[in-house]
């Protein structure tokens, strides 16, 4: 795992090894309408399913989206970004025959395989959203699908495994070797599911949360107590000066809101001039 | 030590209790919210068939604060302990009609995630779901409840009920932004989808309408202070000349000082909003004159401010008034064109009647928006030219013009800005009329200053939980307690301020006015985050 390390002086990525290895078993992104463009504005959900080796605890498999982190043995997957990548999570290709007859049209998932009826197997191995035969590969928008190609792996019944490729239909009226023939069929790709963007998962082992947690809620109390418990108190000083009379010295001290308290205080003294009930002594 | 010390004398006084105030005093706040419980208990059993709607109850809210503050208004200038009461009982009425509507939502929520479940089948899904907090109309009526409480809550003390004078009308605006947002629910999305969102954003209504009520404390004390009318009046010009400059187009082009034409976005059916603008006759060039007539009133209002000069307040208010005419009508006239105007269609020469035309300089924005949509990144679309984008443009508006439609809902900010600004304006009126008297009826300076304090204290300790919640939702949602979001980044600007305003009073000794200023600018941070973030910066909040 790649993380960003903050020391005082600088900041810099380091590679930290992490005790099971995580391998991406499928990658979906529901859109909020579904004829819509496949950007973030249009995302209601990137999803992540993956599976997870290790020496100690086996393998298991999970999903892994937006709200939905993962929590894996103290540490937590979560979906945290996305970057450009033009890929196709299936495919439709029209196989046709070299020596005529029907076209057929066979859907095969990502990194899956299916067999047409004559036993010959096609293995879905790859996608490129702008494909090019040189080394002119656009690096820039990658999600962008201007020439959409797969690339797939024959086995035919009883012969060596060839490599093709599948364009699409306008793609391969201009390129010749899409006309071309391959392990007696031509490979057309009339159908994808886009997947224009590859999932960036985050890793994070954080045993100090609950200490940060802890921290928050001693805030908060303090908070409350600080705003609505505040220390008041009152002196009395009463001094007899005759029967039935008392002189009242009052005083008092707050530490916060000293006007508040102020006129609670004003109150009080205000409210000192009623009769002597009763006078105990001990 | 004196004998008497020793001896302690019993003395029966009425009033000793330092506690001044019985929970009894309280009733109206829990009256209101036990009702509204009940009420959404009720919605629960019955049903929604014959039950009044959300939408219905929160236009009840809307009436009852405004009724409330008048009363509260009138009693300030003609004392009667009747005016008292029914503003009292109203504003009750007003947070219980509030509240149902929140309650009422929450049912009705529920229902609609079980008409979608009996379509497409699916598990029910927890019951804090569906809690209205998903959109910013979920959050304006709980931000408005939480004004209208507090005010509820310090008219437990009888000097304090005249604050439902000024508390109200701002709750009533928050409303009336949520009316024009619209009230359709949304699908959540499921960045929303924990039971942190009733946490976080519940804290953040009931602190935001905590802060609205510091605020009122703080232009109360500036008036009984003895802040100029005609200073405010400069002020509540500036923010509203503000307000008309920025309206009626993308941020930043001053449209209807630039061309005198305001236009309002258009929708497509059943309820889609366009950035494609359509031009409303006859509101620009009021505006246009409001503007003006603004512009008068704090040149005088300055002019005798400076100069102590007669002639120019005498002026001013006549300008003032004027302009509040104008703002009037401006309002009127572009609600009624909205509600009035039945197409929506690019015009070649003349308008026709009851046409919003879409001028051809919109073309190239809208061109720019349509690539966007077929999934064309900004590069892609840069290579473009400019005069095939906007024949695209026009070609899809002439061929789409007749389902396209004007409605209330399509700018809720710029509408309710524009009655904030007319509000602020009636404000200043009602301030300079009789203000000797008015300041007379309002309590103590140290009193108005202290509340004001608390408040303020209050909404400090708010905000401080909005932003721990929101930390604890991000560690555990995307692994990391602080992302420098944009709205984030407002709460916690928002957050210092409120901070040094407390900061400020307890170690500098900066009470009183000085206190007051800074209790405005945080709530003007606390109002930008709310609002300028969601409809002006793109980040993880701009849903909400």
């Amino acid at each position: 795992m790649t993380e960003v390390v903050n020391d005082v002086d600088k900041i810099a990525k380091s590679v930290t090894p992490l005790p099971f290895t995580v391998e991406c078993t499928d990658i979906q992104q529901k859109l909020i309408k579904k004829e819509g463009p496949i950007t973030a504005d249009n995302t209601l959900d990137w999803l992540t399913r993956v599976k997870i080796k290790d020496s100690a605890y086996g393998e298991q498999e999970a999903l892994i989206h937006l709200n939905a982190p993962y929590d894996y043995h103290g540490y937590r997957l979560f979906q945290a970004s996305f970057i450009a990548d033009g890929k196709a999570r299936s495919i439709t290709l029209r196989v046709t025959p070299e020596s005529g007859g029907a076209p057929q049209d066979v859907n095969i998932p990502r990194a899956g395989s299916a067999t047409l009826p004559d036993g010959t197997r096609i293995d879905f191995m790859d996608f490129n959203a702008q494909f090019s035969l040189g080394s002119e590969q656009v690096e820039t928008e990658r999600s962008v699908y201007t020439n959409p190609a797969a690339t797939l792996l024959i086995h035919p019944p009883g012969g060596e495994a060839v490599k093709a490729f599948a364009f699409s239909p306008d793609m391969a009226e201009r390129a010749p070797i899409a006309k071309k023939p391959v392990a007696g069929y031509t490979w057309r790709l009339v159908d994808y599911e886009k997947v224009p963007l590859a999932h960036v998962l985050s890793i994070q082992k954080d045993p100090g949360s609950p200490v940060v947690y802890v921290g928050f809620l001693m805030l908060a109390m303090t908070l409350g107590a600080v705003f609505f418990f505040s220390h008041q108190r009152v002196w009395a000083l009463v001094e007899e000066r005759g029967p039935q009379n008392f002189e009242v010295v009052l005083g008092g001290n707050t530490n916060r809101n000293k006007l508040g308290f102020g006129d609670r205080f004003k109150r009080l003294t205000g409210a000192i001039s009623g009769e002597v009930l009763e006078v105990k002594k001990s | 030590m004196s004998e008497a010390l020793s001896q302690p004398s019993v003395l029966t006084t009425p009033e000793l209790s330092i506690k001044d105030s019985s929970l009894m005093s309280y009733f109206p706040a829990m009256l209101a919210v036990g009702g509204a419980i009940l009420l959404t208990l009720l919605r629960w059993q019955t049903g929604g068939e014959h039950f009044i709607s959300d939408g219905a109850l929160m236009m009840l809210a809307l009436a009852s604060y405004l009724t409330a503050a008048v009363f509260f208004l009138t009693n300030l200038y003609a004392p009667s302990t009747l005016f008292q009461k029914i503003g009292l009982w109203t504003a009750t009425a007003g947070v219980f009609f509030n509240a149902s509507s929140w309650g009422v939502r929450w049912i009705a929520a529920h229902d609609r995630e079980l008409a979608i479940l009996s379509r497409q089948g699916g598990e029910m899904p927890w019951f804090f779901r569906y809690i209205p907090f998903a959109n910013l109309y979920d959050l304006s009526l709980a931000f408005a409840f939480g004004a209208g409480i507090t005010t509820l809550l310090i008219a437990h003390r009888r000097n304090f009920r005249f604050l439902g004078a000024i508390s109200l009308p701002l709750a009533s605006l928050v409303l009336i932004l949520a009316r024009f947002i619209g009230g359709e629910f949304i699908n959540l999305p499921p960045v929303l989808d924990s039971y942190w969102r009733p946490i976080h954003v519940g804290i953040a209504s009931l602190s935001y309408g905590i802060a609205m009520v510091c605020f009122a404390i703080a232009v109360v004390y500036l008036l009984k202070d003895g802040v100029k009318v005609e200073a405010m009046a400069i002020w509540s010009s500036i923010f509203a000349l503000a307000v008309i400059a920025t309206i009626g187009g993308t941020f930043g082009t001053f449209p209807i000082l630039t061309t005198a034409t305001y236009s309002a976005s258009t929708f497509l059916p059943p309820r889609m909003p366009l950035p494609l603008r359509a031009d409303i006759p006859y509101v620009g060039p009021l505006l246009v004159l409001a503007g003006i007539l603004l512009l008068g009133v704090i040149a005088l209002f300055g002019r005798y401010v400076a100069k102590k000069d007669e002639q120019s307040k005498r002026w001013g208010h006549y300008l003032l008034k004027a302009s509040l005419i104008v703002q009037v009508l401006a309002i009127v006239v572009l609600v009624s064109q909205v509600k009035g105007i039945t197409s929506v269609a690019v015009c070649a020469g003349e308008r026709p009647e009851g046409t919003a035309c879409v001028d051809a300089r919109r073309f190239h924005k809208f061109g720019v928006w349509m690539a966007e949509q077929q999934g064309l990144t900004p590069e892609q679309t840069a290579q473009i030219p400019d005069d095939k984008l906007e024949r695209g443009a026009s070609n899809w508006i002439q061929e789409n013009q007749s389902k396209l439609f004007l409605s209330l809902n399509a700018n809720p900010v710029e509408l309710a800005a524009l009655i904030t600004a007319f509000a602020a304006t009636l404000f200043v009126i009602i301030f300079s009329f009789r203000t000797d008297k008015l300041r007379a009826a309002l309590p103590d300076k140290e009193k108005i200053d202290s509340l004001m304090y608390k408040t303020g204290g209050v909404a400090f300790a708010g905000l401080a939980l909005l932003l721990m919640t929101g930390a604890i939702w991000a560690n555990e949602s995307w692994g990391r307690y602080w992302g420098w979001d944009s709205k984030e980044t407002g709460a916690f600007v928002a957050w210092l301020t409120y901070g040094a305003f407390l900061h400020s009073r307890i170690s500098r000794g900066w009470t009183g006015r000085a206190s007051a200023y800074f209790a405005i600018v945080a709530f003007l941070l606390v109002i930008f985050t709310y609002l300028g973030v969601s409809y002006l910066l793109p980040g993880l909040h701009s849903y909400a």
